[in-house]
């Protein structure tokens, strides 16, 4: 005779099968991330150990290279100023040795015509490009012919008188007749640059 | 049942523990990555701002020795003035000067540097005051060309004679 079965329970009859096999898949996945994650925190542990170390090394070289920029600040800014105003000085005297009082003499030699010659020179070449000069010449055309001759130097006539059969005049030329004249101002500190400051006194030096 | 029951809350409970775990281990590691990665920024910004001070520091430096160099070449040591006096003494009489009058000014400029004013009174010959400018102009000690800048010239033909009178001022830097 066959056994006919019902169930009649509350709630369906657990498979413990199933169950322990979810159960026990869930136990290893939970396992697995905490494991990954014990795992993780340890490699990174072990990083961060490095890391600190390698830090800690950061640090004291932070520290030193902090305290070497500072020292190099505080002695690039004591020496500049010393250093600018030595450079200054040095282009300076360059700029003025290259000046040639025989040069400006030979030009105006060549400017002079025949049967004129100087009588007085005076330069004063620290203040300004001008130089006076007298002359005298054995005729009144000659005199005009050096007028002529030095026209180019932007001249200025004054004092023409006739003394001794000679036709005398006093001339302000100008060495630099293509430049206006500039009043000589000491060059300000850092205004130009480094480069450029030290550059004429190498070429100098070469 | 309620064993059960009990057990699904456990597992899930692990579950989300496991997870939650795993993923604070991720969290942790990137922050301690970003904070190794910004220390290590700063040290590299640093190297790189001690370099360019580095740079700049030996160029100037290098400037210094130049302006050394310079020194040492082009201006007169102080321990030869009586040398530059004998020199410029003798430049005169070599071109027909012998009656030259020198008179010399110092003054301090920067350190260890004087600055020597010399003043000629002279009288001679056009040809004779050109050629002792031309070798003031080129002044060597020991073949050496030496900076002696002619800053003032008045010359003025005599009454009498070819003869021309004058006044030099010319400036020399001393080095010490």
């Amino acid at each position: 005779m066959r056994k006919i079965r019902y169930n009649i329970a509350e709630n369906k009859r657990i498979d413990y099968l199933k169950f322990g096999l979810v159960s026990a898949f869930v136990l290893v996945i939970s396992f697995v991330f905490i494991m990954l994650g014990i795992g993780n925190l340890w490699s990174s542990d072990k990083r961060a150990q490095d890391q600190e170390a390698a830090l800690k090394k950061a640090e004291r070289e932070i520290e030193k290279l902090t305290s070497e920029t500072d020292h190099l600040k505080t002695d690039v800014t004591t020496k500049k100023s010393l250093w600018r105003q030595r450079v200054s000085f040095a282009n300076s005297l360059i700029k003025e040795k290259k000046f040639s009082v025989i040069e400006q003499l030979d030009i105006l030699e060549k400017h002079l015509p025949e049967g004129v010659f100087f009588t007085d020179f005076s330069m004063n070449i620290e203040t300004s490009s001008n130089i006076q000069v007298g002359i005298a010449a054995d005729s009144l055309h000659r005199l005009t012919e050096a007028y002529e001759a030095f026209s180019g130097f932007r001249k200025t006539v004054k004092n023409e008188l006739e003394e001794e059969g000679l036709f005398k005049a006093s001339l302000i030329l100008n060495l630099n007749p293509g430049k206006a004249e500039e009043p000589k101002v000491a060059p300000k500190p850092g205004k130009r640059k480094k480069a450029d400051d030290d550059e004429e006194l190498r070429n100098v030096l070469k | 049942m309620k064993i059960v029951k009990l057990i699904i809350y456990a597992l899930g409970g692990l579950l989300v523990v496991g997870v939650a775990f795993f993923l604070f281990s991720f969290a942790y590691t990137s922050i301690e990555t970003m904070s190794a990665q910004s220390t290590q920024a700063r040290l590299e910004e640093l190297q790189g701002r001690e370099k360019t001070l580095g740079t700049t520091f030996k160029e100037w430096t290098e400037i210094d020795l130049t302006y050394t160099a310079f020194r040492e070449n082009y201006l007169v040591k102080v321990e030869t003035f009586n040398r530059l006096k004998q020199d410029l003494q003798m430049l005169s009489r070599k071109n027909g000067l012998g009656n030259a009058r020198f008179s010399f000014k110092y003054k301090s400029m920067l350190s260890g540097i004087l600055k020597l004013s010399v003043t000629v009174e002279l009288v001679g010959s056009y040809e004779n005051i050109k050629r002792f400018l031309f070798d003031i102009e080129n002044f060597r000690i020991d073949n050496n060309i030496k900076i002696i800048l002619l800053k003032k010239i008045d010359l003025k033909k005599m009454k009498a004679g070819p003869m021309i009178e004058g006044v030099l001022t010319m400036e020399a830097y001393l080095a010490g």
